[in-house]
C-alpha cells in the first residue's frame, strides 16, 4: 500500500546524515549516545575563561572540504552550513541517491539560524559606525554577510544535489529542525516533491550566543563538571548546554523509495505543530502547547496515545522544559506515560538548537531500526515531579515500532513528529548492538 | 486531500507609502514613489542614500502593551501593526485557538547591533583588538540583557500568537525576498489541507539603515542613481541598475471558503494554486534563463487548473537588478510566450522599494487589490523597456483592467522561486 489511511502518499526515512559533538557522522553519533557518552567540554573555539559559561559541546576535526569540492562555494559557508552541507551529502549518499536523481522532484527544507558575526566583525562594525564611515565605503569581506545569512547552507544543499524544487529556510529557535520535518513530509505528501533533505544546522558555540544565553540564565553554569552539565529531569540540573552540529534526514515517498530498491529506516507517520501563546522564553507550567503538539501529531497519524512506545524528549536540562514536558508527556498519555521510555539525547550531546530536532529525529530512527533506546545520563536524583521512565544511564534493548520526537522554542512554536518502524525486505538491517 | 477552499478575508499594510491598506493603494495607483535620499548614518549629514522608509505611525494605536512593544523591534512592529490591521480586517471568528495558524516570514535575523556597541567600545585591548577575555570580564555588564529575546527572528510570530490566541499550526521563514510569499502559500495549504480553519500570515523586514545599505551595496544589487530618487528604481527598463531598500510589513487573513461565508465574512480574492521551485545554483551565481522560476508559475497553474492564457495580471517581482529582470522575463517568457493571451504584468518595487522578507507579501497584497479594484498598477519608471521585455508592464499609469485571475510571483537570493495564482471571490 502506497497510501496511508487517509488516502494520502506515505513518507519514509530512506537517509541519514549526521555531524554531531559525538561523532562526524550518523552512526558514529549513534554509537557514542548508545555508550552513554557526553560530548561536554571546555570551550576550545575561543577563550571563554572570563565567561559566566565556559563550556559546551563542540564538533572536533570537522572539515567542510571533505564535504564540498568548489572552494568559492566553501567561502560562503560558515561553520554551521559547513555542518549542514556535510551532513545532507552524508544523507544523500546513505540513500544511495547520486546525479541521476530528478532535481525537479527534490527539495530542501531546513532549519538554520544567523551566524553570529566574529568580533573582529564585530569592532569592525562598531568603528564604521563610531568613525561614521559611509555604507558604501565600509571595508569588509564581500561575503561575510552572505557567509552569516541563515539561508546560505541551504541553498548551498540544494545546489549541491542538484534540487530545483520547494527550497525553505525555517526558524523557531528550538523547534526549527522538526518543523522543517514535519512540512518535508506534507510536501512529499502533497506531490509538491518526492524526495526531500530535511532537519537543521546550527552553530551557536560563538562568544556572542554563549554571553546573551548566559544573560537569560538559560545555561548550565556547572563549569566545574562540564560532562555532567547537561541532566535532563535530574533535580540538580540547572541550565541547558550549547551544542552545534546538524542532522539531516532523506525524506522520501515510499512508492519512489520501493522502485529504485531503496532500504528505507522507518516511515514518517505524523507530525504536529502548536504555539504556547504563552511567554517569550518560558513555556506553560501545564505544558499545553507541547500537549497540543503531540495530539496533533497523533491526530496526523491516525494512532491512539498507547501506540506510541518511545518519546526522544526535548528534555533540555533547564528547570521549565523538563516539568513542563513531563507535565504535557503526561496529560496527553495518561497511565501508558509511565510504561513508555522516554529519553533526552541532549543529555549527552548538548543543545544543538536549529539542528536539534533533526539530530534526534535521527537517533529515534536509528532507535527503530536497531531495537535499542539511547539512555538519559546524568539523571542521578530524579526531580519529584518528573517520575517518567527516562532510560536513566544506560541504553536499553527494546523493539519499538513507533517513535515520538519532541522540539519546543523560544517564542513558543512547537513541533512532534512521530515515525514507525519499517518492516519487509526493504527495511533497513539493524547495526548497533546494546553496549 | 480534501482539497478545501481558501479564500482571503482579512489585508493590513505598513508599507513605505502609507500606513493601511487604503493609503497604501491610493498612493500605488496615483504613481507615487516612496523612494527618498536619506541620512542613514544619522548623524546631520546629507541625505544622499536611497531608502523607501515607512512613515511614522502610533504602535500604541495598534498594540497597547508596553510589555510586549518592549521586546519588539522596529520589524517586528511593522509585522504587528499590520497583523492587526489584518485581524480587524477580517472581522471576528469564533474558532477553537488550535484551529488558528500563524505562519510569519521575516528578514530579522538578529536585534540591532547597536545594542552591543558599548560592550564592544569596552573589551578592545591595548591595540584596539576586541578580545573575547576582555568581553567577558569588562564587556558583560555593558550587554542589555533582553538582547537575545529582543533578537528572537520568531519575535513577530510570538507575539501575533499572544494577541489573537493562535495555539495552532505555525513556523517562520527565514532567507530571502521570496519569504513573505512562502509563508503565505503555507498558510493556504494549512488551511486547505485541513490543517487549520483560519490562518495569519505575510511578512516583515526592514533594510533601511547602513548596515543592509553597506550588505546590499556589496553584493552591487542597490541603484546609484541618487540625483533622482523617484526615478531611480526602474524595473524592466534598458537602464535599470538595482533597487533601492525598503521596509514595511503585509499580514492577510487566510480562510477555509465556506466558514467565511457563513459568518459573512467579505471575501478579497480566493487562492487556487501555489508552487515553490529553485533555481539550485547556490548562493553566489544566479541561473539566467529563469527555468525555475517558469517551472514555479506552471506548477501553480497546474494546481489550479489553469492555463496560462487564463492569466489576466501578473504582479512580478521586478527587482530592477539588471540579471534579475533579464532571468524573470526569460522565465515569464517561456510560460506565457506561446500564448495566444499575455497577461498584464507589473512591478511595484519602483514605487515601494524592496520590502525584502515583505515584498513577497506586500505584493500578494497588490495583487489582490488590483484583483479587488479591477485596476493594474503601474510599473514606474518603464521608460524604455528591455529588448527582452514582450509584456505589457502597464508603464508609468495604473490601468483599469478586466481581471479575473492574478499571479503574484516571488524570488531570494539563493535562487528560490515562489508563485500564486489568486482568483476573484464568487458568491455562493
Amino acid at each position: 500500500m502506497t497510501e496511508d489511511h487517509n488516502n494520502r502518499r506515505r513518507v519514509v526515512v530512506t537517509g541519514i546524515g549526521a555531524v554531531s559533538p559525538l561523532g562526524l557522522n550518523a552512526e558514529q553519533s549513534w554509537q557514542a549516545v548508545l555508550a552513554g557518552k557526553s560530548a561536554v567540554a571546555p570551550i576550545t573555539v575561543f577563550d571563554a575563561s572570563t565567561f559566566p559559561v565556559r563550556f559546551a559541546a563542540e564538533v572536533k576535526g570537522y572539515s567542510a572540504a571533505d564535504h564540498v569540492q568548489a572552494r568559492q562555494a566553501r567561502r560562503v559557508l560558515s561553520r554551521a552550513a559547513g555542518f549542514g552541507v556535510g551532513a545532507a551529502k552524508m544523507a544523500w549518499a546513505d540513500a544511495g541517491l547520486g546525479d541521476d536523481a530528478d532535481g525537479d522532484r527534490v527539495g530542501v527544507i531546513l532549519g538554520s539560524c544567523l551566524t553570529a558575526p566574529t568580533l573582529p566583525e564585530s569592532n569592525a562594525w562598531c568603528r564604521i559606525h563610531d568613525e561614521k564611515i559611509p555604507p558604501e565605503n565600509a571595508q569588509e569581506d564581500p561575503f561575510g554577510f552572505v557567509r552569516r545569512a541563515s539561508h546560505t547552507g541551504t541553498s548551498q544543499i540544494a545546489a549541491e544535489v542538484g534540487a530545483h524544487g520547494p527550497t525553505v529556510s525555517v526558524y523557531v529557535a528550538c523547534a526549527s529542525g522538526t518543523q522543517a520535518i514535519g512540512m518535508a513530509a506534507r510536501a512529499i505528501r502533497r506531490r509538491d516533491a518526492d524526495v526531500v533533505l530535511t532537519g537543521g544546522y546550527d552553530s551557536m558555540i560563538s562568544e556572542w550566543y554563549i554571553i546573551l544565553f548566559s544573560l537569560i540564565n538559560a545555561l548550565s553554569t556547572r563549569n566545574d563538571d562540564p560532562p555532567r552539565a547537561s541532566r535532563p529531569f535530574d533535580t540538580a540540573r540547572d541550565g541547558f548546554v550549547m551544542s552545534e552540529g546538524a542532522g539531516v534526514l532523506v525524506l522520501e515517498e515510499l512508492s519512489h523509495a520501493q522502485a529504485r530498491g531503496a532500504s528505507i529506516y522507518a516511515e514518517l507517520l505524523g507530525y504536529g505543530s502548536s504555539l504556547d501563546a504563552y511567554r517569550i522564553t518560558d513555556s506553560p507550567p501545564d505544558g499545553q502547547g507541547a500537549a497540543l503538539a503531540m495530539r496533533r501529531a497523533l491526530d496526523d497519524a491516525g494512532l491512539a496515545p498507547q501506540h506510541i512506545d518511545y518519546i526522544n524528549a526535548h528534555g533540555t536540562s533547564t528547570r521549565d522544559n523538563d516539568l513542563s514536558e513531563t507535565r504535557a508527556i503526561k496529560a496527553v498519555f495518561g497511565d501508558h506515560a509511565y510504561r513508555m521510555p522516554v529519553s533526552s539525547t541532549k543529555s549527552m550531546t548538548g543543545h544543538l538548537i536549529s539542528a536539534a530536532g533533526g539530530l534526534e529525529a535521527a537517533f529515534a530512527a536509528l532507535a527503530l531500526r536497531d531495537g535499542i533506546l539511547p539512555p538519559t545520563i546524568n539523571l542521578e536524583t530524579p526531580d519529584p515531579e518528573c517520575d517518567l521512565d527516562y532510560v536513566p544511564g544506560k541504553a536499553r534493548p527494546r523493539q519499538i515500532s513507533t517513535a515520538m520526537s519532541n522540539s519546543f522554542g523560544f517564542g513558543g512554536s512547537n513541533g512532534t513528529i512521530i515515525l514507525r518502524r519499517a518492516t519487509g525486505p526493504s527495511a533497513r538491517e539493524p547495526e548497533a548492538v546494546a553496549p | 486531500m480534501s482539497g478545501r477552499r481558501v479564500v482571503v478575508t482579512g489585508l493590513g499594510l505598513v508599507t513605505p507609502l502609507g500606513v493601511g491598506v487604503e493609503d497604501t493603494w491610493t498612493s500605488l495607483v496615483a504613481g507615487r514613489s516612496a523612494v527618498t535620499l536619506l541620512d542613514l548614518l544619522g548623524d546631520g549629514g546629507e541625505p544622499r542614500h536611497l531608502a523607501a522608509p515607512v512613515p511614522p505611525f502610533n504602535m500604541r494605536s495598534y498594540v497597547p502593551d508596553r510589555k510586549l512593544l518592549r521586546v519588539m523591534c522596529r520589524t517586528d512592529r511593522f509585522g504587528l501593526a499590520a497583523a492587526q490591521m489584518a485581524v480587524a480586517d477580517a472581522g471576528p471568528v469564533d474558532l477553537d485557538s488550535s484551529r488558528k495558524a500563524a505562519f510569519i516570514a521575516t528578514g530579522k535575523e538578529a536585534g540591532p547591533i547597536e545594542n552591543l556597541f558599548d560592550a564592544m567600545r569596552a573589551s578592545r585591548d591595548d591595540s584596539g583588538a576586541m578580545t573575547s577575555r576582555l568581553l567577558g570580564s569588562q564587556g558583560l555588564p555593558h550587554i542589555p540583557p533582553l538582547t537575545l529575546v529582543a533578537g528572537l527572528p520568531n519575535g513577530c510570530l510570538f507575539a501575533v500568537s499572544v494577541l489573537h490566541s493562535i495555539n495552532g499550526a505555525n513556523t517562520c521563514f527565514l532567507g530571502s525576498g521570496t519569504a513573505g510569499l512562502v509563508a503565505i502559500g503555507a498558510a493556504y495549504q494549512a488551511v486547505r489541507e485541513g490543517e487549520a480553519d483560519w490562518a495569519i500570515a505575510g511578512g516583515h523586514d526592514t533594510g533601511v539603515d547602513r548596515w543592509s545599505c553597506a550588505n546590499f551595496h556589496r553584493l552591487g544589487m542597490l541603484s546609484s542613481r541618487t540625483h533622482e530618487p523617484t526615478r531611480a528604481v526602474r524595473p524592466f527598463d534598458r537602464r535599470r541598475d538595482g533597487f533601492a531598500l525598503g521596509e514595511g510589513a503585509a499580514m492577510v487573513v487566510l480562510e477555509e471558503r465556506r466558514q467565511a461565508l457563513a459568518r459573512g465574512a467579505s471575501v478579497w480574492a480566493e487562492i487556487v494554486g501555489y508552487a515553490a521551485t529553485c533555481d539550485g545554483a547556490g548562493m553566489i551565481k544566479p541561473a539566467a534563463d529563469g527555468s525555475a522560476l517558469a517551472a514555479a508559475i506552471a506548477g501553480a497553474l497546474r494546481n489550479a487548473s489553469l492555463q496560462p492564457a487564463d492569466v489576466d495580471y501578473l504582479n512580478a517581482y521586478a527587482s530592477a537588478t539588471t540579471v534579475g529582470d533579464l532571468s524573470e522575463l526569460r522565465g515569464l517568457h517561456a510560460v506565457f510566450g506561446d500564448s495566444h493571451k499575455k497577461p498584464l504584468v507589473s512591478g511595484i518595487k519602483a514605487a515601494t522599494g524592496h520590502l525584502l522578507a515583505a515584498s513577497g507579501a506586500a505584493e500578494f497584497a497588490a495583487a489582490v487589490l488590483a484583483l479587488h479594484h479591477q485596476v493594474a498598477p503601474p510599473t514606474l519608471n518603464l521608460d524604455e523597456p528591455d529588448p527582452e521585455c514582450h509584456f505589457d508592464c502597464v508603464p508609468h499609469q495604473a490601468r483599469p483592467a478586466a481581471i479575473t485571475t492574478a499571479v503574484t510571483i516571488s524570488r531570494g537570493i539563493g535562487g528560490q522561486n515562489s508563485a500564486l495564482v489568486m482568483r476573484r471571490p464568487e458568491g455562493d
